[in-house]
């Protein structure tokens, strides 16, 4: 498989060791089967934790969409002169390179006249695209996305229109009290449910789904407008990008297929939208957007507004709503356990599969894995081995890329996975390179990596 | 009729507690029908009704009938008559059998599900008695009309791709492949509603009978209810008894392997890039239905391996028992044979598989529903489950479809 990494931005999480040191670390990337770099987000931290941009805005872009240029902010020209070296020795191989985020913002258009903020965003893009002209074009997370998850949770609710979502939808003539009305009988029937009804309904596909969620035409209203908005969204960004000089190349990452019914990003409309797709591999549990977690949630929330519910009968109405069965999970406790070797045969397989039929086109492709990770997304950890089944599975249901996401720096079991399966595999006794996360003892002494658990109060 | 009292003899011991006698009419000569008991005028003139004009009998099949139906209560089965009628009608009928405890309605309420035209019908399409109680109960029929042509078009422009992608996502999922409307959704939940004032009107008729009359439903198994309408949880308000349709022959009619071979069939005709297991995707889509072992049409040819009594089967009466919540309202409608409604044979392994299956899964009763009459295998299968297990005999009973072993037959018997 050809694998890109994704370096995490702010770069101070990986200046000290890393930045002094990119060509060797790009020299081992690229034997070991690295092929593209994500960059991103474009900004440098500073000691009082407040970011500034990696960058200085040009005004002139600006003044060309009659859009406000971000305010002047202090600059770290050293900084900037050593992350466009780093971008410069990447293009020089021949990678691919994207831009994680453009932030949005700017235009003095009101929302009636341009409800996506079209205007300020391009303008915002076109001021990122000619800073770093090594890259190809940038990517959008979570492009259109609408909330998915039931319980209050990473800034959001399903059941909820909040105040920014009120406003798009009132400037796009939608009719809010219907909208309101529906969320109202559907989180009605989210607490109103029985065993009984759950399991009688909840085997029986799409027609008794609707049966057992009682959906009736203002619920599904609103669900079409959230997916209407979606594709609106992400509309918006294409026709950004076809105005841009360069014609720079657009990339987007959605929640992985199961959710992306929930959170309107329909992978068959992404696809002629989007140059690059880039479904998210999160399968954590806790912390946020990882797929164990969000089940995790839904059900517990479930069992909590329906306290006659076992959590049995929780599962099979997350199967019901989304199709996906943890193989070997039944209980909350379950989770606890892991990943079974069933989990990514048939788990991740189908997903991969999936979105590999929805998107039609391998290349255009690029899953987004993370694994391998001490703390991915704040969730618990998940291993190499994790790691390593994620891609097979992905392998075998057809997908050839991945962008490899480490959570917070790449460490050596999961360089010895990827550099096995993308490239030369990784000799540690004899290579001068060594994974950022991973404590090292004749480097490191003892205590040193502990730094992160310090800055913790651990 | 002439020899019921040894076939009740030998029922009995074999298990049998109950019996459905229908329709109610006698074959006379030249296919000509009689009803099998007389419209009684004073119920009419009770109920404020014109008399009907009074019609053929025969009074000594009826005399028969009667007989047979005292033979029965006396082992203390329980009676129901299959079809239910005015109350008129059925006070006429249990003034002249007062043996009978209730009536049974086939397919009460039900909506068509069959995508195909297809026994007298096709989910497309809206019938102009429909249309009619529609209008009267207030609904938009011309909106129900639009949700029917949107849901049509998308029938007919579903792609590979499209399947493979939503398919296995659940409702949500679902909600996109077929893009539900709320066009659509108004004409879907207008079939149910339909149903459930059937149900309602069905039950207000028996209760204005001069005594209490049971009433018994009929309904396609679970997997088809949500489309047919018979919401086996709302179901038991009006029923005394449910009877869930264990039909899962292929061809004929009503059959779980023929409905979904024909939704199958015809997803691919309106569609033709889709393979077969694309059809099968969609199925489980929209009924959640997987049948263990088929991908194709042709794995339906080869009938029904283990894992279908033991999972579908299974699974389709324990959703069952969930949703009706009494043990004893639930009385499955098991039937198999050589022309089960027409379609291809089921075989006595297959009774004992549905019989088996729906025991493990907690129900207590069935109805055996021979097509055309019981056979010695069948026969063998339901008295070893329910009594005591048959033993043929030359002077004992035996069940009518099969020959009789010729050293029975030696001396001329029939």
């Amino acid at each position: 498989m050809e694998s890109w990494i994704f370096l995490h931005i702010p770069i101070e999480e990986w200046q000290e060791r890393w930045i002094s040191n990119y060509k060797r670390i790009f020299d081992a990337w690229e034997d070991g089967g690295v092929r593209g770099l994500v960059v991103g987000r474009m900004r440098f931290v500073q000691e009082d934790g407040s970011s500034i941009s990696a960058f200085a805005p040009d005004p002139r872009v600006y003044e060309t969409f009659g859009v406000a240029p971000p305010p002047v902010t202090r600059r770290e020209p050293e900084k900037e002169r050593k992350l466009q070296e780093i971008l410069d020795n990447a293009a020089s191989r021949g990678w691919a390179i994207m831009i994680f985020d453009i932030p949005g913002g700017g235009g003095s258009l009101t929302i009636e006249q341009d409800p996506y903020g079209e205007i300020g965003f391009q303008a915002r893009a076109q001021d990122a695209m000619n800073a770093f002209p090594q890259a190809q074009g940038f990517i959008m997370d979570g492009p259109g996305e609408q909330h998915y998850e039931l319980a209050w949770h990473h800034g959001g609710e399903v059941l909820e229109i909040r105040p920014h979502e009120r406003e798009r939808f009132a400037a796009l003539d939608y009719e809010i009290d219907r909208m309101e009305r529906g969320i109202a009988h559907l989180r009605n029937r989210l607490r109103s449910l029985t065993p009984d009804l759950v399991r009688y309904h909840a085997p029986g596909g799409t027609f008794a789904g609707l049966n057992l969620f009682d959906i009736d035409e203002d619920v599904l209203y609103w669900m079409r407008a959230r997916q209407q908005v979606a594709l609106g969204s992400m509309r918006m960004l294409r026709n950004v990008v076809d105005r841009l000089d360069g014609k720079p190349r657009l990339g987007g990452i959605p929640r992985i297929t199961t959710w992306s019914s929930l959170t309107g990003q329909n992978y068959q409309q992404m696809a002629p939208i989007f140059d690059f797709i880039f479904p998210k591999h999160y399968y954590w549990h806790r912390g946020f957007d990882g797929l164990y977690g969000t089940i995790h949630r839904w059900v517990l929330k479930l069992g909590e507004w329906n306290p006659s519910l076992t959590e049995k009968d929780c599962f099979l109405l997350v199967a019901s709503l989304f199709g996906i069965r943890l193989p070997g999970v039944e209980s909350l406790y379950n989770m606890e356990r892991g990943f079974s070797d069933e989990f990514f045969k048939e788990t991740v397989y189908n997903e991969t599969r999936r979105a590999l039929a929805a998107i039609g086109d391998p290349e255009k492709t690029v899953f987004w894995v993370s694994a391998s990770s001490r703390e991915p997304h704040g969730g618990d950890a998940m291993t190499a081995r994790d790691l390593k089944w994620i891609l097979q599975a992905s392998q075998d249901a057809g997908a050839t890329r991945f962008v490899f996401h480490p959570e917070p720096a790449i460490n050596a079991p999961a360089w010895h996975v990827l550099s096995r399966m993308c490239g030369n595999p990784w000799r540690q006794e004899t290579s001068t390179y060594w994974p950022e996360d991973t404590w090292r003892e004749d480097v490191d002494g003892y205590g040193v990596n502990f730094r992160k658990a310090q800055k913790k109060g651990g | 009729m002439a020899n019921y009292k040894q076939i009740f003899d030998a029922w009995e011991e074999g298990g049998v507690r109950g019996i459905v006698v229908g329709r109610m009419f006698f074959m006379k000569d030249s296919d000509i029908t009689v009803p099998a008991f007389p419209q009684d005028p004073a119920v009419y003139v009770k109920l404020g009704l014109d008399t009907p004009e009074s019609e053929l009998r025969d009074v000594v099949k009826e005399k028969t009938l009667s007989g047979m139906l005292d033979d029965a209560k006396k082992r203390g089965w329980h009676i129901m008559v299959f079809n239910s009628g005015t109350t008129a009608q059925v006070q006429s009928l249990v003034n002249r059998y007062p043996q009978v405890d209730g009536v049974i309605i086939d397919g009460p309420g039900e909506n068509h599900y069959e995508l195909a035209f297809h026994h007298g019908g096709e989910l497309f399409q809206t019938l102009e008695h429909e249309r009619r109680e529609w209008s009267e109960q207030g609904y938009d029929v011309a909106r129900i009309e639009n949700g029917i042509r949107h849901l049509r078009g998308q029938f007919h422009n579903l792609t590979p791709e499209k399947v493979r992608y939503h398919a296995e996502g659940g409702m949500l999922a679902g909600l996109n492949l077929f893009d539900f409307d709320e066009d659509a959704l108004y004409w879907w939940r207008a079939r149910q509603n339909r149903s459930r004032r059937s149900w309602q009107d069905a039950r207000a008729t028996l209760d204005r009978c001069d005594r209490y009359v049971e009433l018994g439903g009929i309904p396609r198994i679970t997997s088809w209810s949500s489309l047919t309408g018979q919401n086996y949880q709302q179901m038991p308000l009006y029923f005394d008894y449910i009877f869930p349709k264990h039909y899962y022959w292929h061809r004929g009619f009503d059959g779980l392997y023929g409905t979904v071979e024909r939704w199958v069939r015809k997803f691919c005709e309106w569609n033709p890039s889709l393979s077969e297991a694309d059809g099968f995707l969609l199925m489980k889509s929209l009924f959640g239905l997987e049948l263990p072992g088929v991908t194709s049409l042709y794995d339906l040819e080869m009938g029904f391996p283990d894992a279908f009594f033991t999972q579908t089967v299974y699974n389709e009466t324990k959703r069952a028992l969930e949703a009706i919540r009494d043990i004893n309202k639930a009385i499955f409608w098991v039937s198999t044979g050589r022309y089960p409604h027409a379609g291809d044979p089921m075989s006595a392994r297959d009774l004992e598989g549905i019989l088996r299956a729906t025991q493990e899964a907690g129900a207590e009763r069935f109805l055996f529903h021979p097509d055309p009459d019981p056979g010695p295998s069948e026969w063998s299968i339901i008295s070893h489950i329910c009594g005591t297990p048959w033993r043929q005999s030359p002077q004992g009973y035996w069940p009518p479809d099969a020959r009789k072993p010729d050293e029975y037959l030696r001396d001329g018997d029939t």
